[in-house]
C-alpha cells in the first residue's frame, strides 16, 4: 500500500514552453511530500505527469522502482484531488465516492462497504444520498478526498486541495488530511503555493521554481538554511545583508558578522536572518552588535513588526506586543544578530 | 489555475510514437478534419453509380419502346398546386401504367414549372447528358421556349407516337407554342381557354360585361371591385393580351412576325385603357394580386367580383374543392378569349424517356381525354385531341361528356366561337415589359 | 410549461379550423361549411404526404446525427482551445449562416450533379448540413466554453477509460447542449425548402417541398391540413425539449 515514487529527470516541453525541466525527486513511502512553488512554476504539470494524464517529454517516473510512464492514467492508481472538488454533478455523494470502484468493477456489496467506510472517515456518512450541489465547499472537498481514498491508491495526488477554503475549513481539512495520513499510511504528494500548508501538512517539502527543484528537506531547513536568496525571500526571511566572507566572518556595512560555520558560500555572499531572530536590546558582550534606528513599527496582532535602519541598510525585526520598553519610531536601539541564526548564501 | 498544462491536458502531441496509438496522437483539429472528409466521402460513395441509359428508342418501333419502358420509373414534373389534378394523375394514369405497361409513375410536384426547367438546364450545364432526373414535364409557353431554345428537348417523337393520330397537328394552335414550331418536341396533354368567372349569387348574368370596353364601364361604375394578376403572372398577361387584341381591332394584324412600329402605335390605346381603369381597381390599382390563386381568394372572400379560369371543362372541380363558391360561373367576352394547348415534353437527358413516351401516348387515349375533361373527376381540362379525328365508341363517349358538363361551364360551341390564337412570343414579352413600365411603375410613381 | 405549450399550439388553431372547412372565406368568423375533405386528401395513402413525411424525418434525423457528430469535436476545439487561426475558423463556421441559401444552392447544384449527389438522399443531407452544422457547432462551442476538462482528468485518474469518461463525464455534462444543438439542427433541416428543391430536385420530396407546391394552388383547407402535418412533429419535439431550449434561450445551458 505504501509506494515509493521516484521522479527521474522529468521534463515536459510544449513547443517552446518548458514548464518542467529535469526534475528529480524521491517521494518517500507512507509520507506526505509537499511540492511547493509559486503559481506557474510547473507544479500541476508535474502532478499530471505523475497521474498519467500528461506524457513526459523525457525522464522517468518509478513506482517502487518500476517505470509507469507507459501505464495509462486509469491503471496507475494515483488519483488526483483538485482544489475545486470536481464532483460528478449527476451522481450522489455515495456514487461519487464509489466511482473509482465502479470503474474497477468491484462487486456492489464490497463497494458499498468501502464507500461507507470512507464516508465515515471523512465524516460525511449522513450526507451520502445528497447531490453535490447540496453540499458546502468544504463538504465537497471531503467527498473528493473520500472518492480518491476509496480506490486504495498507491499514491494520492493533491492539487491545491486547500486553496479554495476559508481559514476555518482550511484548518479542518489540514487536520483531516493528517488524520487520514496517520490512519492509512498513504504516500501523498501535495501541490501547494502556500508555505503554511506545506509546513503544517508535509513531512518533506520540495520547492520548485520555473520547473526545476531548488531545495528539498524538512520545513525548518527552508527557514533556517535556505539554499538561495530566492528561497529565503520565498519563506519571508526579510533581511539580506551583502558582504564578503572569509572563514566564519562576513564583512558587511554593519560591521564584521559571525555566521554559522556550515552555511555555504564564501567570497561575496548575502547574509540572512529571520526578523524574529533579530535581537533589539542587545546586552553587553553579545556578538554581532551595532546601533540602529527605528523607522517604523506596525502592530500585527501577535507581534510588532519593526523596521530599522543601520549602516545604510534596512532591517526587519519583531518585538513582542507587550514590549515594556516600547520602542518608538526614531528611537535608537542596540541590535544583535545571534551568530547561530545568521546564514550566508552565495550572492546572486 | 489555468496553466499551459491544463490547456493541453488531453493532447498527446509529443514523445515517442507507440504502435496503435497513432490515431490518438492526432490533434483534435486533425481528427475533426478527417471526420469531415470521411463524411463527404461516404456521401459521394453512397450516391455513386448513376445507371447509364441507352439512347432513346425510336418511337417508330412502338413495340421496342414498350419493351424498353417496362420496369422504368417516370419522373413526371408538374405543377403540384391542385390536389384534385394531382389525384387525377396519380389515380388515373398511375394504375394503368403499372398494370398494363409495367411502369411506375413518380409524380414530382413543383410550385412553379420553371423549377423543373432550371433543374434540366442545370444538369445539362453540369454535363449530365443522360440519366437525368426529369423524364417528362408538363409544360407550355415560355418554359417550352426556354428548353427548346437550349436544345434541351427530345424532338420529333410526339408526331410518331401511336395516339398522335388523334391530334390535329395541322392546327397552328397545336403545332406552334409561344411562337415557336413544336416539331414534335412536345406532345399535347390538354387545352385551355381563358374565361372570366363571376358569382351568380351577386351579379345578374344579363348585366355582365361582354367586352373590354364594357368591362371598363363596369369598373367605373363599381370602383374597387375588379383586379387582375400582375403580368408576367400567366392569367395577368393573358388578360392584358386579350385587351390588346380587342382594342386594336382584333388578333389578325398581330399574327405575323413582330412589328415594332405597329406595336407601339397599336398598344398606345391599350395603355390608355389600362391607365384609365387603374384608379378604380381593387386597392385603387396600387397593388395587384401576384397570381391566380390570390385572385381566387379575393373573389371567394367577396373582395372583388371577378376571377379567371383556364378550364374548358368548367370550374366544378374548383367549386368542389371550396376554392370557388358554389354559385361561381364562367363566362366569355363576345370579343374573344385566348385558347391554347399545354404539353408534355421529354428532356434530352431523361433517364426513362421510353416510359415518358408511353405516358405521353396514354394521355391522348380518347376515353382518358374524356375523363380528364369531366370536372367531376377533379380536373375539367380541355381536349388535346380533335373530336373530328376520333371515331366510333370513343367519339360517342367523348361527345357525351362534352354534352353533360356540369352547369359551371361555358358550352363548347360558345368557347370555340370566341377562341382566339396566341401570337408571336415577342408581343407577349413586350406586353409584359411595357405593362411593368406604363402601369405598375407609373402607379408607384403616382 | 403549460404556457409554453399553449404558446406553441395557439397559432395552429386557425389552421385547424381552416383545414376542416370548404370554401372558408375571410369575413366569416365561423365557417359556413365543415368538411373532412382536406384531411382525407392529405392523409390518403397515395397522396404523397406520408412519403414526404418519411423523407423529412429520415433527412432531418440523419442531418441531426451528422451535425452532432461534427459539432461535438468542433465545438470542443472552438470552446476549449486557443490556437492560431481560431478566429478564422470561427468565422468560417459562421459563413454558411451569412450566405443566402439560394446562392449556396445555385453554386452547389452543378457540383452536386457532377458528383452524382443531386437528387439523392445523401446529397440533400449534405446540403442541409451546410446551414444545420454551424448552429450545432456554435451551441456546443458555447457549452464547451463552460466545460472543465479537469473533470475528465479526475475521472481518468480514478480509473475510467475513454468510453467511461465519455459516458459518465462528458456526455452528462454536455447533454443539455447536445439536446438543444440537436433540436436546432433538426429544425434547420426540417424547414429547408430552397436547398432541398435545388439539390433534391423533387426526388427527395420533403414536406416543405410538398407544402410549397401545394400552397401554390391556393386551396386553404388542404394547405392548412398539410401545414399541421408539417408543424406537428416539430412542435412535439419542442414540447419534449422545451425545458432545455428555454434554458438555452436564457443562456444558462451547460455546466
Amino acid at each position: 500500500m505504501t509506494t515509493r515514487v521516484d521522479l527521474v529527470g522529468l521534463t515536459k516541453h510544449f513547443g517552446s514552453v518548458h514548464p518542467v525541466e529535469d526534475f528529480s525527486l524521491a517521494i518517500q513511502p507512507g509520507r506526505v511530500t509537499a511540492l511547493l512553488g509559486p503559481s506557474g512554476s510547473g507544479k500541476t504539470t508535474l502532478l499530471k505527469m505523475i497521474a498519467g494524464v500528461l506524457r513526459p517529454t523525457s525522464g522517468d517516473i518509478l513506482f517502487d522502482g518500476e517505470s509507469v510512464v507507459d501505464l495509462p492514467a486509469p491503471e496507475r492508481d494515483a488519483p488526483m484531488v483538485f482544489h475545486n472538488a470536481l464532483l460528478f454533478p449527476q451522481l450522489t455523494v455515495e456514487d461519487n465516492v464509489g466511482f473509482g470502484l465502479r470503474m474497477r468493477k468491484t462487486p456492489p456489496a464490497e463497494r458499498s462497504g468501502r464507500v461507507a467506510e470512507m464516508l465515515e472517515l471523512v465524516g460525511l456518512h449522513d450526507l451520502r444520498t445528497r447531490r453535490p450541489e447540496q453540499l458546502s465547499g468544504g463538504q465537497q472537498q471531503r467527498v473528493a478526498l473520500a472518492r480518491a481514498l476509496v480506490v486504495s491508491p498507491r499514491l494520492l495526488l493533491l492539487d491545491e486541495p486547500l486553496a479554495n477554503l476559508d481559514p476555518d475549513l482550511r484548518n479542518e481539512m489540514r487536520e483531516l488530511l493528517l488524520s487520514v495520513q496517520r490512519s492509512l499510511g498513504l504516500t501523498m504528494l501535495l501541490v501547494t503555493h502556500d508555505q503554511e500548508d506545506a509546513i503544517v501538512v508535509a513531512d518533506h517539502v520540495a520547492l520548485i521554481r520555473d520547473g526545476s527543484l531548488v531545495q528539498e528537506g524538512v520545513a525548518r531547513d527552508f527557514f533556517e538554511r535556505p539554499a538561495s536568496a530566492w528561497v529565503a525571500m520565498f519563506f519571508g526571511a526579510g533581511n539580506l545583508i551583502p558582504g564578503e566572507r572569509t572563514n566564519n566572518e562576513v564583512v558587511t556595512p554593519l560591521g564584521r558578522l559571525r555566521v554559522i560555520a556550515e552555511s555555504p558560500a564564501s567570497g561575496p555572499v548575502l547574509v540572512t536572518i529571520r526578523p524574529e531572530a533579530v535581537v533589539l536590546d542587545a546586552v553587553e558582550g553579545q556578538a554581532n552588535t551595532f546601533e540602529g534606528t527605528v523607522i517604523a513599527a506596525e502592530f500585527r496582532g501577535n507581534h510588532i513588526r519593526m523596521q530599522l535602519t543601520a549602516g545604510g541598510l534596512n532591517l526587519e525585526a519583531t518585538a513582542p506586543v507587550d514590549d515594556a520598553k516600547g520602542h518608538a519610531v526614531g528611537d535608537t536601539v542596540r541590535v544583535a544578530l545571534p551568530p547561530d541564526k545568521l546564514w550566508s548564501l552565495p550572492a546572486e | 489555475m489555468k496553466s499551459f498544462g491544463t490547456v493541453r491536458a488531453t493532447l498527446r502531441t509529443d514523445g515517442a510514437v507507440h504502435p496503435g496509438r497513432l490515431l490518438g496522437r492526432l490533434t483534435e483539429l486533425h481528427r475533426l478534419a478527417l471526420l469531415i472528409v470521411a463524411l463527404a466521402a461516404v456521401a459521394v460513395g453512397c450516391s455513386g453509380g448513376q445507371s447509364a441509359t441507352d439512347a432513346t428508342s425510336n418511337p417508330d418501333d412502338w413495340e421496342a419502346v414498350l419493351n424498353a419502358a417496362r420496369g422504368q420509373t417516370i419522373d413526371l414534373y408538374m405543377w403540384g398546386g391542385s390536389s384534385e389534378i394531382n389525384r387525377f394523375v396519380d389515380r388515373t394514369y398511375g394504375p394503368i401504367l403499372e398494370q398494363e405497361f409495367g411502369i411506375t409513375l413518380n409524380r414530382v410536384p413543383v410550385a412553379d414549372t420553371v423549377d423543373a426547367v432550371n433543374k434540366v438546364l442545370a444538369e445539362l450545364q453540369a454535363g449530365r447528358n443522360e440519366g437525368g432526373s426529369v423524364d417528362l414535364i408538363w409544360i407550355n409557353g415560355e418554359n417550352f421556349y426556354t428548353l427548346r431554345q437550349a436544345n434541351a428537348l427530345v424532338g420529333d417523337w410526339a408526331l410518331q407516337i401511336p395516339n398522335a393520330r388523334f391530334v390535329d397537328w395541322d392546327s397552328v394552335a397545336v403545332n406552334r407554342d409561344f411562337g415557336l414550331a413544336v416539331d414534335g418536341s412536345e406532345s399535347p396533354l390538354g387545352s385551355a381557354q381563358f374565361q372570366f368567372v363571376y358569382d351568380s349569387a351577386r351579379i345578374d348574368e344579363d348585366s355582365l360585361p361582354r367586352s373590354y370596353i364594357e368591362l371598363g364601364e363596369w369598373i367605373a361604375a363599381h370602383p374597387g371591385r375588379f383586379t387582375y394578376p400582375a403580368p408576367p403572372a400567366f392569367h395577368g398577361t393573358r388578360f392584358v393580351k386579350q385587351a390588346f387584341y380587342e382594342l386594336t381591332g382584333g388578333v389578325d394584324p398581330w399574327l405575323g412576325s413582330f412589328d415594332e412600329t405597329a406595336f407601339v402605335e397599336g398598344s398606345a390605346g391599350l395603355w390608355d385603357y389600362l391607365t384609365e381603369i387603374n384608379p378604380d381597381l381593387w386597392r385603387s390599382g396600387r397593388t395587384f394580386p401576384p397570381d391566380i390563386a390570390s385572385l381566387n381568394r379575393l373573389f371567394a372572400n367577396g373582395e372583388v367580383d371577378f376571377t379567371f379560369t383556364q378550364l374548358p371543362g368548367g370550374i366544378q372541380a374548383e367549386i368542389d374543392a371550396g376554392v370557388l363558391p358554389a354559385t361561381a360561373r364562367p363566362f366569355v367576352f363576345d370579343t374573344g378569349t385566348i385558347g391554347d394547348f399545354h404539353y408534355l415534353a421529354i428532356p434530352t437527358n431523361a433517364g426513362d424517356s421510353e416510359a415518358a413516351m408511353v405516358l405521353a401516348n396514354l394521355v391522348l387515349t380518347p376515353t382518358l381525354q374524356a375523363a380528364k375533361l369531366d370536372p367531376t373527376n377533379g380536373w375539367g381540362d380541355g381536349l388535346a385531341i380533335s373530336l373530328d379525328l376520333v371515331q366510333g365508341e370513343d367519339r360517342i363517349a367523348l361527345q357525351r361528356v362534352m354534352d353533360n358538363l356540369a352547369g359551371a361551364a361555358v358550352s363548347f360551341d360558345r368557347l370555340e366561337a370566341v377562341r382566339l390564337p396566341e401570337v408571336n412570343q415577342e408581343y407577349t414579352l413586350r406586353l409584359e415589359h411595357d405593362w411593368d413600365v406604363f402601369i405598375r411603375q407609373s402607379r408607384l410613381a403616382g | 410549461m403549460a404556457l409554453i405549450v399553449a404558446t406553441i399550439l395557439l397559432p395552429l388553431v386557425p389552421l385547424v379550423i381552416q383545414s376542416f372547412t370548404r370554401g372558408y372565406v375571410f369575413p366569416q368568423l365561423v365557417p359556413a361549411e365543415w368538411s373532412t375533405r382536406a384531411w382525407s386528401i392529405v392523409l390518403a395513402t397515395d397522396g404523397g404526404t406520408w412519403k414526404a413525411l418519411g423523407w423529412s424525418v429520415a433527412v432531418a434525423a440523419t442531418v441531426t446525427a451528422l451535425a452532432l457528430l461534427v459539432a461535438v469535436p468542433a465545438g470542443r476545439v472552438l470552446g476549449l482551445r486557443t490556437f492560431r487561426g481560431r478566429r478564422v475558423l470561427e468565422f468560417l463556421v459562421l459563413t454558411p449562416l451569412l450566405v443566402p441559401a439560394v446562392a449556396v444552392g445555385i453554386g452547389l447544384d452543378i457540383t452536386f450533379i457532377r458528383l452524382g449527389l443531386s437528387g439523392t438522399f445523401w446529397g440533400v443531407v449534405l446540403v442541409h448540413l451546410i446551414p444545420a452544422a454551424p448552429y450545432a457547432v456554435l451551441i456546443l462551442a458555447g457549452v464547451f466554453a463552460n466545460y472543465n476538462e479537469d473533470l475528465e482528468v479526475q475521472a481518468r485518474t480514478l480509473g475510467a477509460g475513454p468510453l467511461n469518461v465519455l459516458r459518465h463525464v462528458t456526455m452528462p455534462a454536455i447533454m443539455p447542449g447536445l439536446i438543444v444543438a440537436g433540436f436546432f439542427a433538426f429544425i434547420v433541416s426540417w424547414s429547408q425548402y430552397v436547398l432541398t428543391l435545388q439539390i433534391g430536385g423533387g426526388k427527395v420530396l420533403t414536406l416543405p417541398v410538398l407544402l410549397v407546391s401545394t400552397a401554390s394552388g391556393g386551396d386553404v383547407a388542404i394547405t392548412g391540413a398539410l401545414t399541421i402535418v408539417y408543424a406537428l412533429p416539430v412542435l412535439a419535439l419542442l414540447v419534449v425539449t422545451s425545458h432545455h431550449v428555454v434554458r438555452a434561450g436564457l443562456g444558462v445551458t451547460g455546466t
